[in-house]
Formats: structure tokens, sequence, C-alpha cells
């Protein structure tokens, strides 16, 4: 029997959870603590481990080595339909020889509920995702988004502790995705069911979530809220992979950071003379000017190599001095706003210092894991 | 598509076409106009037309008493051939691409390779009075003397079985290996344990595969005969048998034909009802 | 490229399918070339087909310098082609056919009357036997060899050897006996000789129906139902069955080759199981057939192949072997004794006596 998680629970802890072969690990986790009722992304490229993660918490996947508690019971050695868990998967997996009905109330009729419960339960599920009406249809008379939230009903249904989506939304198209994205948190925020998500998105990850932990090579490189993983990444690899960053490697001296001919002013930091230091700047934070706006003494000179419209900022890439390229996001302000200058130009790139991410510093100096 | 190009495709498609027609279509007219001929006392074709031979068919019970028999059979052996067949192409189907599933795909095939004359002797003898089976059947003390295995018609239903099974296997690994592993592992998160994902989810997934599994092995069974003359003699109650047994011995061929005929109809009406009814069950399931 | 490809594949079928169509026409018959003559002759196939060939085959192609097809296969298929034939251009120019199918083949037209004064044997040849091969007064054959259908046994398992066909129904054999159907000639002569053993005729349907009843009697006993010859080997050898009804000439070939194998001559008759030799109608080397035939029914040439296969030769005049002798009950006396199936009224009726023994042993 499955025993039904009570209200509030949720809380899951995977200690030490290890896949694969020595040397060839796909997941290599010290630990990780969920937290109950929270909506956490698990983002980071293919192959970084992302889904076996999610598949052994789910039980598709023996991890061989670890444990994954959930409200303190170790489900490490329990198949996957004696966890208590849901799952939305990719490509919906609805059941295609059902009615959505059907589909929903399949985990309420495995637990043996009376048939006016059951009733109520897929009821209650479907008007959760705004299908009501569609008790009766059969999946392939739905579409994509349709699918996936009768996906989400069916496995919201049977209440429980936690909620796995493996990339959920990457099916859909991006206008869908966009307010796909909306209603999920809704939804979550309204049942506080714990969610685990896992994406490539970037965007999704830090639009959605409570918080985002970042993976790569099977490990994770930080773990905070989208804030926290956004403005302060711990690592050169996190600073990278979410949002863009140009990231520069120096030596402090005469109080301004050397990166290879570059000189600027590295912010508030208590380097001395010496000190290496490894720092970003994301690119919709660099700003540039042709000599004749003039600068006050600060910035980087450089050439423009090529431009870019994306329709809400532009893409510029500058040639600097040393051979080095910045990448620059010029906004669009709007109808009457100038293009940023054209290739070939000569710019001026310049940022104020507080917007530098420090990602390491000295010789030895903490790696940043965890924010 | 251009005229000319359409003409050229029909150039290529012709030499296929006029094999088939002069080599296929033309004798079996020929055979359907010899099972309206008459016959003289030594059983010889006459010219004229009469319905003699498919009175004889279907009112002496030798001719249709083997029809009705060949069809409870072919309904049985495909019944047999699909829950046989399940295990087997559950398991390949499982198998994900590799040496491992090569193999076992070839060990699923490698009965067609051989000639249906082989295979059947093989069961001859493995049934024989001295052959495996009652040898076996004799040292266990089950039996204190060899039993009649050969010339019944359980085993000919098994050599049957036997011989057209790859022919289930096939159709039915394809069903199984075309299901999403996604709903599998669905169907677990919800709770549901091997047993009830697979009752629920892939046995009604898979239904087209067995649909057409057991179809053509129904299908081919309706016209078998040679291994069920090897294995049980030419004394089995079958159609075909009766067909051989009319050509060989009696050499009456009219009414040969007249049975081929009414066989060949009695399949192709079989085998439309039965996917009729195979296609309204589906939708019923499926909608 | 998609396109040339397909071409290729669809030119390449085309080609091999019409080699195959070409290649698997049978055809047959004798060829006309001047050069070589040729004529086509059927056997039956396995030994029996080997030793024919040495014994006809051999002496004729090395006398005449005529090349000799021989064409192995049965009499059923013998029978479609000539059918099929239609008297015109006839594929073989000599068949072997037992008297079911000579019957239907001689009234057909198929086959050519002999003139007997133009074959150089024909006086040697025993009357009896050259009898079952005329048809409406012609003479349509000539006699090879005779076996006797009688009973078959195992000489380790049955002590004191049946002595007629009522001896197969003996309780002590239940269990052990094998019988093959109508549909095969030793099964059918063996119901001949049952109704015939009675004092009955086929065409008596009260005979016939005395001899279904004695049938009854074996219900439950029969072991297995040997459709051909080499089942019926089998299933004696491997000990299956210890009685059969089956040829004389079988039974001494396997106790030949060291199994315990006996046979028995039944006192009320053994029925006849004769081998004859026929022209086709329509044939252009009706010369070379009847020489053929010539050697075919000579002494020396029938008394080889006679021993070898344990069936008495169609010739009177052979000396043959002393343990021959001993064995083959064979000459003229004998050959007067044999009851024979009358297939005139036994060919028509034989589906439905078929169905009546299929009730009984099904």
């Amino acid at each position: 029997m499955i025993e039904l998680p009570e209200e509030g629970a949720g809380h899951v802890e995977i200690e030490g959870l290890v896949a694969g072969y020595e040397g060839a690990r796909v997941l290599d986790l010290e630990g990780l603590s969920i937290r109950k009722g929270e909506f956490l992304s698990i983002l980071g490229p293919s192959g970084c481990g992302k889904t076996t993660l999610l598949n052994c918490v789910a039980g598709f996947v023996q991890p061989t080595a670890g444990r994954i508690v959930i409200d303190g019971t170790d489900v490490t050695d329990r198949p996957p339909y004696r966890r208590g868990l849901g799952m939305v998967f990719q490509n919906y997996a609805l059941f295609p020889h059902m009615t959505v009905a059907g589909n929903v109330a399949y985990g309420l009729r495995i637990r043996r509920l009376g048939r006016a419960e059951r009733d109520e339960r897929v009821r209650e599920a479907l008007r959760l995702v705004g299908l009501e009406g569609y008790a009766d249809r059969r999946p392939r008379q739905l579409s994509g988004g349709q699918q996936q939230r009768v996906a989400l009903a069916r496995a919201l249904a049977i209440r429980p502790a936690v909620l796995l989506l493996d990339e959920p939304l990457s099916n859909l198209d991006a206008k869908l995705r966009g307010e796909m994205r909306v209603e999920l948190r809704a939804i979550q925020r309204r049942i506080g069911t714990t969610m685990v998500f896992v994406t490539h998105d970037q965007e999704e990850a830090l639009a959605l979530s409570d918080r985002v932990a970042v993976m790569n090579g099977g490990r994770i490189e930080q773990l905070g809220t989208p804030d926290e993983v956004y403005r302060r990444p711990a690592t050169r690899f996190v600073a990278q992979f979410i949002g863009a960053a140009n990231v520069l490697e120096g030596t402090v001296a005469d109080g301004r950071l050397d990166a290879d001919g570059i000189l600027f002013d590295p912010g508030p930091l208590p380097l001395r003379p010496g000190d290496r230091a490894v720092v970003a700047i994301r690119p919709e934070r660099i700003r540039l000017s042709t000599h004749d706006q003039g600068t006050d003494g600060q910035g980087v000179a450089g050439t423009v190599g090529y431009r870019a419209f994306a329709g809400d900022a532009w893409h510029v890439e500058v040639r600097l001095a040393n051979g080095r390229t910045l990448t620059v996001q010029v906004a669009d302000t709007g109808a009457n706003s100038a293009d940023p200058p054209g290739a070939g130009s000569a710019v001026v790139a310049h940022w104020d210092p507080a917007d530098v991410i420090v990602l390491d510093t000295g010789a030895g100096g903490d790696t940043g894991a965890g924010g | 598509m251009t005229p000319t190009r359409r003409w050229a495709g029909l150039a290529y498609v012709a030499p296929l076409v006029v094999f088939l027609a002069a080599l296929f279509l033309v004798p079996l007219v020929e055979l359907f106009r010899l099972s309206f001929s008459p016959v003289d006392t030594y059983n010889a074709a006459l010219p004229g037309f009469t319905l003699n031979q498919y009175k004889r068919v279907f009112t002496e019970p030798y001719f249709y008493g083997s029809l009705l028999e060949t069809l409870a059979t072919a309904l049985l052996v495909a019944t047999l051939c699909v829950v046989l067949a399940y295990p087997a192409a559950y398991v390949l189907a499982r198998r994900s691409a590799g040496a491992m599933r090569t193999l076992l795909f070839v060990i699923v095939i490698s009965p067609l390779l051989t000639s249906v004359v082989v295979r059947t002797y093989g069961w001859v003898v493995l049934l024989s009075g001295n052959g495996v089976v009652n040898r076996l059947l004799v040292a266990t003390g089950l039996r204190d003397q060899p039993a009649r295995l050969l010339t019944s018609y359980p085993s000919v239903v098994i050599a049957v079985t036997h011989v057209l099974l790859p022919f289930a296997i096939i159709p039915l690994t394809t069903a199984l290996g075309g299901l999403d592993h996604n709903l599998h592992r669905a169907s677990q998160t919800l709770g549901a344990g091997p047993v009830r994902t697979f009752l629920r989810v892939t046995v009604p997934l898979s239904l087209p595969g067995v649909v057409t599994g057991a179809l053509i092995v129904f299908a081919l069974a309706m016209g078998i005969y040679i291994t069920p003359l090897l294995v049980g003699g030419v004394t089995q109650p079958l159609a075909g048998i009766r067909v051989y047994d009319q050509v060989e011995t009696v050499f009456n061929y009219p009414v040969a034909a007249a049975l081929s005929f009414a066989l060949l109809a009695l399949t192709l009406l079989s085998t439309t009802l039965l996917a009729g009814a195979f296609r309204i069950w589906e939708r019923r399931l499926h909608g | 490229m998609r396109g040339g490809t397909t071409r290729l594949a669809a030119t390449g079928t085309a080609i091999v399918l019409a080699l195959a169509a070409c290649g698997g026409v049978d055809t047959g018959g004798g060829s006309t070339d001047a050069a070589k003559q040729e004529i086509t002759v059927t056997a039956f196939a396995g030994a029996w087909g080997e030793l024919f060939k040495k014994s006809f085959v051999e002496p004729f192609q090395r006398d005449t310098g005529v090349k000799v097809n021989l064409v192995y296969g049965a009499n059923a298929e013998w029978l479609t082609k000539l059918r099929a034939a239609a008297g015109k251009n006839p594929p073989f120019d000599v068949i072997a056919f037992t008297p079911d199918a000579s019957r239907p083949a001689a009234a057909a037209g198929l086959l050519q009357p002999l003139q007997t004064d133009r074959l150089a044997h024909w006086k040697e040849l025993d009357p009896v036997l050259a009898e079952k091969s005329a048809h409406d007064g012609k003479q349509y054959g000539v006699p090879l060899t005779t076996g006797s259908t009688g009973l078959m046994y195992r000489t380790d398992k049955i002590k004191n050897p049946p002595a007629d066909w009522s001896d197969i129904f003996d309780k002590q054999y239940c269990g052990h006996v094998a019988l093959p159907p109508l549909t095969y000639n030793p099964g059918l002569e063996f119901f001949s000789a049952l109704v015939t053993s009675q004092g009955g005729k086929l065409s008596d349907p009260a005979a016939v129906d005395k001899a279904f009843d004695q049938l009854a009697k074996l219900k439950g006993c029969v072991s297995s139902f040997p459709a051909n010859a080499g089942n019926a080997a089998t299933v004696m050898e491997n000990g299956d069955a210890w009685i059969m009804p089956f040829w004389d000439g079988r039974a001494f070939a396997m106790a030949q080759a060291g199994s315990p194998i006996g046979f028995a001559y039944p006192k009320s008759g053994p029925v006849g199981a004769l081998t004859s030799y026929f022209v086709a109608a329509g044939t252009t080397k009706s010369e070379l057939a009847t020489k053929f035939l010539d050697y075919l029914t000579a002494a020396p040439n029938q008394k080889p192949f006679a021993e070898g296969t344990w069936y008495a030769a169609g010739n009177d005049t052979i000396t043959y072997s002393k343990e021959f002798d001993q064995r083959v009950q064979h000459g003229p006396e004998v050959f007067r004794k044999f009851t024979w199936v009358d297939y005139a009224v036994a060919t028509p009726k034989l589906n439905e006596w078929q169905q009546r023994w299929n009730q009984i042993f099904g």
C-alpha cells in the first residue's frame, strides 16, 4: 500500500548520490535538500546529470551509492510505484486508450478510492488545470498544451508528496511555454506541492523557481535563489550559463584590474596589488559610446565586430585592442532611439564598477559553490 | 508527375504485373473453370459446365466437414500462437538494440529460413514412438508404453502452432517495441506495479499487433497442409489435406479445384469478418 | 541518387523474374535433336529407381547409344502431366503406372496400345499380370514386377507368424498395429482383401459393410497410419508397430538390411501390387519406346531387378536365386491366386469409404 502524504509533506533529502561508473560518473552529488512546498528548478546543459538525478528520485535509475529520503523515509530501495511521487514527462505520456478523465483517475483507481470520491478528485484536478469540460475527450483530440495540462492533473490528482517534472514545457512552442509557465507557478502556489522541475532553459528556471540548482558534470555548482544565481554566480560556469557573461581574468595593479591589457576599476574589493581575480560583466550592463559622445575616462576602447537585432535588444560584438571580444546587449528603448554603432565603428565600452561580478580571487580562494 | 514519367513508371511495374498475371491469375482462373467441369468414371475432367463439384463439396461430409474442422483448427492455432508469442515478443521488444537483441531476433526468424518440411520433420522425429518425448514419458514412469503422439490431432495443432509462431512474434514485437517507454513510467509513478502496468497499459496498447499476428496466422493456418500431413497423416480432417488427397490418390481435379475455391472463399470471408470484429472492438476500447 | 537506385532495382527484379519464369518451365519430352536420340522414361524414386537404372537403363544406353532421360516421381504427377498434354507431345515416352492410375490413363486415351507381336519377349510374360494392363480389349502395358500385399511383422515381437488376414485382429497385437489409410495402396489392398476373403466383391455394398464391421474391431488397436513407404519403414523399425499390411518386396528388403522383419503370405490369397510400363499416346518415339520395353521385359534384365527389389518379375522364364525362391512367392500359379483391387469400383467410392474409415479411426 502506498502511504498518502499528510498535508505539508514533501521534504526531500538527497545524500551522496552517485550514479554511473568509476571514471564515467553521470551523477556525483554531495547532497541536496529540497524544502517542502518549494519550487526547485534543476538547471543545466545536456549531459549534466539533471535527468539522471530526477530518475533516481523517481526510482527509474538505481544509484550506485547514496540515499534518497522523502519525509523521513528512506526510499532508495523502493520501486517507483511505492514512493508516493508524481511525475510529468516531456512528451506528456498520456494513455492514448483512455479518456482524459480515465487518465486522471488512473492513479486514484489504484488507490481504490470510492467512485464518488474518485470522480470528485478528477473534477477537482481538471478544474485546477482549467480543463473542466474535457473529461470525455481522448488525448489525441487535444493540443500539446492541453495534453500537458492533463498530465499535470493526472499527477496531482493523487496528491503526491513531491511532483517531479522532466522538461515538461520543452515540447511546446515559445508562446505557449510562456503561458504555461505562468499557470504552472500559479497552480503550485495554490496547492503548495513541492515541485522539482528539470530544464535546460535558464529563463524558465529563473522565472518559475524559489530556488535554482545549477548542475554541471554530475555536480551541483550552485544552489540559490534566482537572484543569487544570476547576480552572484559562484563559478565561471554558472556565470556563463545563466545570462551570458563576459569573463575576464586579471591581476590587480595600481588600484585597477589589468586583464590582458584592459584596465578597469574592479569595484569595491579587498584586493592587494598582485592578487589575481576572475570577474564577469553581464552584456546588458555594458554601455557603448562613440568617441564624440565622450566618456569620463572610464571604459575600454574597441571596434564593433557585428551587431544583430533581436527584437527587444541589439547584440553587439566588440573587438578589443588585445584581441578579446566583449558581448554587449544594447536595449532597444523605443521607436525614436538610435541604433547602436554599426560594424567597424570605434566605440568605448564602459560599465558601472558595481556591476562587476567577482568569481574568483587570489590563489586558492573559495570556489563559491552553494552561494 | 509529367505524363512521360507516369508511363515510365508503368514500364517498370509492367514486368511484375505480367509475371503475376501470367503465372498467378491465369492458372487461378483456369482452376476456377476446372471446378465447374464434370468428370467421367475415371475422374478425368470432361468439357462442359456443372455445379456438381460444388454440390459435392457442400453436401458431402467428407468435404464440408473438413472445411469446418479447418476453420476451428485455424482459430485454435491463431489463439495459441498469440498467447505463446506474447512473452517472446515482450522480451524481444524490451531488449535495446545490440548483439543480444539481434541474436534473439535471428532465433525467432530462423525457423522461417528452413523449409517447412524440415521443420515439420523435426516434430515427426520428436513425437515418434522412439522419440525424445516418448522416451521421457516412459523414463519418468508417466506411461509404461510409448504413447501414440503422431497422427493425433493435438500433435498436429502443436506442430502447426510451432511452424506459424514466427508470424505472430514479429508483428507483436513491432507493436510492443513501438510503445512509448514513458507510458510505463507514468503508470508506475501513479502507483501501478509491473503486473498492473502490463495489464492496464501494455496489453491494451499492443492490441493492434496482436490482431495483425492473429489474422496472419489464421489465414496461413487455413491453407496449411504439409505440416498436418507429415505429422498427422493423410487422415487428418483438414481441407488442405483433402485437396491434396483428391489430386494425388483419386485423381479428381475438378472436385479438388472446387474444394480449393470453397476453402479460399471461406478464408477470405472469415478473415474479413474477424478483421472487422477486431476493428470494432479496438474502436470501443480506444475511442 | 534515389531515382537511379530504384530504377536499377526494378530492372534487376524484372530480369530475374523473367529468367525464373523461363527456367521453371518443364521442357520435358524428347527433343527432336537429330544428332543425339533420346527418350524419357519415368521411374519411382529411391533405391527402386537406382536399381531400375542399373538393370534396364544402362544396358539399353550401352547397346543402342540412345540417351535415356530418367524422370523420378510418382503416379499422380505423371498422370497429371499426361492429362495436361492431352495426347499431344507428352512429357514422357515410357511411363510406369500401377493399375489405379493406368486405368484412368488408358480410358482417357493418354496411352498408346501396344502391338504385342512387335515385342520381343511378349510370350514370356505372365498372362495374368499382362491382363491387368489391358483395357477394353487392347493391350497397353507390360508387367515389370509384382509384389504381394500380405502381412509384414516383427519377428522378434511375434513368435507365431500370422497365417491369414484375420490374424491381424488378434488381441495380442492390439496397440501395435499399423494400418495404412485407404488412400495409400497397401491400405486399399488390405481392405479389398478383407472383402474378398469373406467371399464378397468390392462392388457389393453389403460385402463392403461387412468389411467395415470387421475393420471396426481394430478400433483403438492401431498405433499409426503410415501413408508412405518411408513412414511404413520407420514405424516397423522403431517398434511402434509389430504387424502391418504391406508388400513382400519391401519387407524382404528391410530384412536384408538387418531389421527383424518377416513377411507372411495370407492363406486366403495375397493381394497383387503390380507395376507395369506403358507408352504415352502421341509420342514421336514409338520405335525407341518399343525397343526400350524389350529391354524392360528381357529375362536377363528383369532377374537382377527382381532379386534386388525382392519382387516377382513379369517374365515367367526367369530362374531365380535360391534365396529368392525360398522367400518370395512367385510364378504363374501364385499369380493366379492373387486377388486384385477392382479400381473401377474403388476409385469413385474412395472418398466415401475413407470417410467411413475416418469415423472408425478418427
